[in-house]
């Protein structure tokens, strides 16, 4: 498990997260999401051990990360950019990686290059930007690591390599209970994949989703009451958000659809119907919330995909 | 098993769903064996953990059951159990077409609606 208490990393005068509290489950997918320049690539970073950090903490099964080799051996971060030397081929970063990572799996390693096609000695700076990501995926998911971190690392690849990719990184997550920590643009993306997802907006976390949970899920409901009064709705269920257009209500509720539609049927309504919310609506009205109003007319304001 | 992860019901509501479909038409018996988390999730790109949600709820609603080391099957009683909502729902059809016949609306009348109500609540449950 990892915790992360009041992380906060400044570079000069630039916060580039502020005070982040959240917690990751072993072997549950946890997607981070946010526009450029939220701040997702330096909170991996620090997950990874890779920055320091300024204030709070970043526990790993309970131990400080920074400078720990011991710890540093359980998890491997994979940057959206990443750095190869001139000449190296994919064969000699495997050998690195495998004398750095005691479980690395060669034989994982040499199935993957095959099924990916790829030529294990061309240099990798020979390779284009895509056939480059694949290597790296490949080395990472050959070192089985406990945790693996990907910063951006599906964005980017077709839809059949991608497929592939999750597919494998399932396959850890069930054999291995491997914790797989991803970041994207793609929110489309992470809804599929993930098990939960933080929205990071300028440093902060903005809000926490658990998905594919059905007691913690935001549902809209638009109901229309006999007497027109919808008073008792309040009281009844959770309502985050509350509209009213004549006599119809239009509502967002949270907790699990089932449940609410019981309950708002005892009030006997003329009109009741739920459609749950997607990812997306979630986060635009949790973000309007946070006071980061959104421009009718440019919805992707956020700078989120939704593909 | 046909998911469609571009739909607004949740991908772990549609395995339970289809799962419910494939036991009430028969295409699933009693004692019949559940597909693993590991097949499913291969076969349809899916997480793992959320199908072990869909999994979970299955069995605690009692339409499956776990062997221990031997996979998931499907409950004697499985059918009864997913059926059980309709006779509810059958009465409170029953109670609202008879308010209706009292306010002296015609059969013709009410048919339609139920076409109508029908025909909306498969869209939304296909789109």
């Amino acid at each position: 498990m990892i915790k992360i208490k009041n992380a906060t990393k400044t570079f000069g005068h630039f916060k580039a997260i502020k005070n982040v509290t959240c917690s990751i489950n072993k072997g549950s997918i946890f997607g981070i999401v946010g526009s450029n320049g939220a701040g997702k690539s330096t909170l991996l970073r620090l997950i990874s051990g890779v920055y320091h950090l300024d204030k709070g903490e970043v526990l790993l099964d309970n131990e400080f990360i920074y400078d720990n080799p011991k710890i540093k051996k359980n998890i491997i971060f994979l940057s959206d950019t990443p750095f190869v030397e001139l000449g190296t081929t994919a064969k000699k970063l495997m050998k690195e990686y495998a004398f750095h990572y005691d479980n690395f799996d060669k034989k994982e390693y040499k199935e993957l290059i095959e099924i990916f096609k790829l030529d294990k000695n061309m240099p990798l700076s020979s390779f284009s930007k895509g056939m480059l990501r694949q290597a790296m995926i490949i080395i990472a998911l050959s070192c089985n690591t406990k945790y693996i971190v990907l910063d951006e690392a599906l964005d980017g690849l077709d839809a059949m390599i991608r497929g592939l990719v999750k597919k494998k990184i399932y396959n850890k997550v069930l054999d291995n209970n491997t914790t797989v920590i991803i970041s994207s643009h793609s929110l489309r993306e992470l809804e599929d994949f993930c098990d939960s997802v933080i929205l990071i907006h300028k440093g902060e976390l903005v809000f926490q989703q658990q998905l594919n949970d059905m007691d913690s899920s935001f549902i809209k409901v638009q109901v229309a009451l006999q007497d027109a009064t919808t008073d008792c709705l309040f009281e009844a269920v959770d309502v985050v958000k509350y509209m009213k257009s004549g006599s119809v209500s239009s509502l967002i509720v949270k907790g699990n659809e089932q449940e609410i539609i019981k309950t708002i049927q005892k009030f006997n309504p003329i009109l009741l119907e739920t459609v749950p919310l997607s990812l997306e609506e979630i986060f635009t009205y949790e973000l309007q919330q946070y006071g980061y109003a959104l421009d009718k007319d440019n919805e992707s304001a956020l700078n989120l995909e939704v593909k | 098993m046909l998911i469609n992860k571009n739909s607004s019901e949740p991908v772990y509501k549609q395995v339970i769903t289809q799962y419910k479909k494939q036991i009430v038409t028969g295409v699933l018996k009693p004692h019949d064996k559940l597909d693993s988390v590991r097949k499913l999730s291969y076969d349809i790109g899916i997480n793992p953990n959320t199908l072990q949600k869909s999994f979970t709820q299955l069995e605690l609603s009692g339409i499956c059951y776990t062997v221990p080391g031997k996979g998931r099957f499907v409950s004697e009683d499985a059918v009864s159990i997913i059926t059980s909502n309709i006779s509810q729902h059958l009465k409170i059809l029953d109670k609202a077409i008879e308010e209706l016949a009292m306010c002296n609306l015609d059969i013709e009348e009410i048919i339609i609606k139920v076409r109508e109500s029908y025909n909306d609540a498969v869209n939304r449950i296909n789109s």
